[in-house]
């Protein structure tokens, strides 16, 4: 019950994503959607899947994914955005 | 339920590839190739759920890394100079 109301969550907030990365110009108002899809839907898809197969070692692995991308996913926003903001600041 | 969100995750990598292919600047097609590496981490950890694969989960981890290393280094090429 809960894992498939997360499982929605997950899917609206991708379709969301989805509309706001093709409607949307420019780098920086791209970035405001792609950030939605890689933090929300991936920690809500995350957390229904850890429900969805119980405790046992899949649930570890799941849960190094969701580390191991909530780690490293603000590291590489940031360096795509310093360095376009840093040739917009030389135009 | 796990099947539609597959279909759903794979719509959108759909989109997020056409627009990635239309871009305008190069940071633009960085910032769909960064979602496009995300969004198969998730189609991995689905499907590997879906089927009771242990197996595959040890690849969605490394997928995750090279991912990031790639991406790293790219921005960092193209950016320039030594930063």
């Amino acid at each position: 019950m809960i894992a498939n109301i997360l499982l929605v969550i997950a899917m609206s907030f991708l379709i969301i994503g989805a509309i706001g990365i093709n409607r949307l110009e420019g780098v920086f108002p791209k970035l405001l959607t792609s950030s939605l899809i890689d933090t929300m839907a991936m920690l809500t898809l995350i957390l229904a899947l850890m429900i969805k197969a119980g405790w046992n070692s899949m649930s570890i692995k799941l849960g190094i994914v969701m580390l191991f991308i909530l780690l490293t996913n603000p590291v590489i926003n940031h360096v795509i955005t310093q360095a376009a903001h840093e040739e917009h600041k030389n135009d | 339920m796990l099947k539609t969100t597959m279909i759903v995750i794979l719509i959108t990598l759909g989109i997020v590839f056409i627009r990635l292919i239309r871009g305008k600047s190069i940071w633009e097609k960085l910032l769909s190739l960064n979602l496009i590496a995300i969004l198969t981490v998730m189609l991995i950890i689905t499907y590997a759920v879906d089927n009771q694969l242990q197996l595959v989960m040890d690849i969605a981890i490394a997928y995750s890394i090279i991912g990031f290393l790639s991406l790293i280094l790219l921005t960092k090429f193209i950016a320039g100079g030594e930063k």
